[in-house]
């Protein structure tokens, strides 16, 4: 028995402190979250990222498993003594309780119907079968192409548009970067094209280039290229004037300074923005897709729409999201391994500032 | 100008002679009435006039001075980074005429080119000298060597430390073989230790290497410890105030700080700067305080 106090007590003495100190770590739990311009560790990071994507998807989720937040609309099941109601027809919630109180007050059967949302508003498990259903659904006409035959058309239009801009407005940007010469030829008739809308460039692209796939890259190359050159030249400016007198004082000169340090300087700065750029690159797609005769993933949607089968739309336009997400996703990835300099950089910068 | 220096840092025996030796040796650099001055719209702002300076082969001279005296440009306009407003800059009678690799230079930030391992660093200037890539490399690592950096070959530069960072900025620019090495507060940004031992690094690597060393600091003990001659420079209008012959004999060692040539030497520079200090300073708007003192009250 003598042996069991001691032991007790110290467990008494421990667990007072212990409880404190699950308050104080709690507090500072919350405080690691909300910390000022303070990166996060990676668990949490990835918590984070998991929950901006799970937010927005209960919110849906609760519009349309919730009958009472929104569903505006009736379905009629059982039309009852309705003469104009058919079964599986919808209208608005105040039209249908008219017709049920009316038919109440002749004493006849009233109908039966339940709340549905909009047609245009489908339930996350519809759009996510789509995901896949939308693959097997066959066009209506023979000639019209099947779902992943418009994307891969899209794909290749984006690609091409953007391959082609770049290897032209990569080399510009770097030489208006690099010397004020070309900068203060170029830039000043590039600022001025940047603003003209590339859509507005439709019907002329279409009138030289013809009606397939070549105006769409076209659309595709101005939308990008003018702002290409533009930022790649602003990120080469922006390279850091000690290095390229380091690079001075060791007898580099002209082009030689140009390409040893000037271009490799920026050159993961024009990585991040040709990531960008490439996300632009996208939005100008829908545009181009309806230049000429409408084609890609555009077409594909414009039908599925036009059919109402909105859960494919909504499939459709997520899948643009997660190309676009995902080879964002890849090429950053990509990045670590073509600059490994770069790998834990941002860390180090911050320990020496 | 020695006049004015007093008795006891006026240098003497061995180093008396070291000194006199030194001035029989082939001139470097020559700096003859240099002259810089700024235009921003209608203001115009003298940095400095009248310098003069001649650097001996071998010579090792610290730059001393308050922030504003010019220092910075001083050197600058030597590497050629800068261009002067008048006067003229010889290296070894040849005008400088823009940045070359007969000038190296080591600056305060880090400079290393982040893209390239410490060995590429080092061979940057050989390659630019087109020297065929075995040799460039096995003179890089020989310069690595050199500052104790060889294990570091293929580390990058964000993955060392400050010092070792300008550690490899003084072997890349050494290996360009340089008539002169120019270094602006290249210890500046590291903490007090590292400092130290850079500084003996620096005296070990100079004494192996026929290089000229052009050092900027504000730190004096820095400049003592390091430099044959040190120039003081002041400011409005910036100017060399003075050129001292440092008394403190060589090998240099850290007991000699408190050595009685050193502080006199350290005494008389503080006496020299602190007015150029006080120049520079605005005068606080203190009337205020009092002020809000008799409030109180």
């Amino acid at each position: 028995m003598p042996e069991v106090t001691p032991l007790l007590t110290s467990t008494a003495v421990t667990s007072a402190p212990s409880t404190q100190s699950h308050v104080r770590t709690s507090q500072r739990r919350f405080k690691d979250f909300l910390g000022l311009k303070q990166e996060l560790p990676r668990r949490k990071r990835l918590w984070l990222a998991l929950a901006s994507f799970l937010l927005p998807l209960i919110l849906w989720s609760a519009i349309s498993y919730l009958p009472f937040i929104w569903h505006p609309l009736v379905r009629v099941t059982h039309p009852g003594a309705v003469d104009y109601f058919t079964e599986g027809m919808e209208l608005p919630r105040a039209d249908f309780e008219r017709e049920v109180a009316a038919m109440r007050a002749k004493n006849t059967e009233p109908p039966r119907g339940i709340r549905v949302n909009p047609v245009y508003l489908p339930a996350p498990h519809r759009v996510a079968l789509a995901f896949y259903s939308a693959f097997k659904t066959p066009p209506r006409l023979p000639n019209e192409p099947w779902l992943h035959e418009s994307l891969s058309r899209s794909i290749k239009t984006i690609f091409w548009g953007f391959l082609l801009s770049s290897m032209i407005g990569v080399p510009l940007g770097i030489l208006c970067g690099g010397y004020r010469f070309f900068a203060r030829l170029m830039e000043p008739f590039i600022e001025f094209f940047r603003y003209l809308p590339a859509p507005a460039f439709g019907a002329l692209c279409v009138a030289i280039l013809g009606i397939n796939d070549a105006p769409k890259i076209a659309i595709i190359f101005i939308g990008t290229f003018f702002q290409q050159v533009l930022v790649i030249a602003n990120t080469v400016r922006k390279v850091d004037p000690a290095l390229i007198e380091a690079a001075q004082t060791l007898g580099a000169t002209g082009w030689r300074l140009v390409r040893r340090v000037i271009v490799p300087a920026s050159l993961t700065d024009i990585y991040t923005d040709m990531r960008i750029l490439l996300g632009w690159a996208w939005t100008y797609l829908i545009v181009a897709e309806v230049v000429g005769s409408t084609s890609g993933i555009t077409y594909f949607i414009n039908q599925q729409a036009r059919y109402r089968n909105f859960d494919n739309v909504y499939a459709a336009i997520g899948m643009i999201g997660l190309i676009g997400f995902g080879s964002d996703l890849l090429l950053a990835w990509l990045g670590k391994f073509i600059f490994p300099w770069k790998r834990r950089s941002s860390s180090a910068q911050s320990s020496t500032t | 100008m020695s006049q004015t220096v007093p008795f006891a840092i006026q240098p003497a025996g061995v180093v008396a002679h070291r000194f006199a030796a030194i001035r029989q040796r082939p001139v470097i650099l020559t700096v003859r009435d240099l002259e810089k001055n700024y235009h921003a719209g209608d203001q115009h702002r003298t940095v400095f006039s009248g310098v003069n300076l001649q650097v001996h082969r071998r010579e090792f001279i610290t730059v001393i001075g308050p922030s504003g005296c010019g220092k910075s440009t001083l050197i600058r306009i030597v590497a050629g980074l800068d261009e002067p407003s008048g006067g003229e800059i010889l290296l070894e009678n040849q005008p400088i005429i823009g940045p070359g690799p007969d000038r190296g230079m080591v600056f305060q930030g880090y400079t290393l080119f982040p893209w390239l391992t410490v060995k590429r660093n080092v061979m940057f200037g050989l390659e630019i000298a087109q020297r065929s890539s075995t040799a460039a490399e096995e003179e890089a690592r020989s310069w690595l060597a050199m500052v104790g950096l060889e294990k570091f070959e293929n580390s990058y530069p964000h993955e060392l430390s400050g010092g070792m960072k300008q550690r490899v900025a003084i072997a890349r620019a050494l290996a360009n073989s340089p008539r002169i090495l120019i270094m602006d507060e290249p210890f500046g940004a590291l903490d007090a230790q590292t400092r130290a031992q850079m500084q003996s690094y620096l005296l070990q690597i100079w004494r192996k290497v026929d290089v000229t060393i052009l050092f900027i600091t504000h730190d004096l003990d820095e400049a003592i410890y390091l430099s044959d001659r040190i120039v003081v420079m002041g400011t409005n209008p910036g100017r060399i105030i003075e050129i001292i012959e440092n008394p403190v004999p060589r090998p240099r060692n850290v007991q000699q700080f408190f050595s009685p040539e050193f502080r006199a030497l350290k005494e008389h520079l503080e006496l020299i700067i602190h007015p150029c200090v006080a120049a520079t300073e605005e005068r606080l708007p203190l009337a205020r305080l009092a002020h809000a003192g008799d409030d109180v009250e």
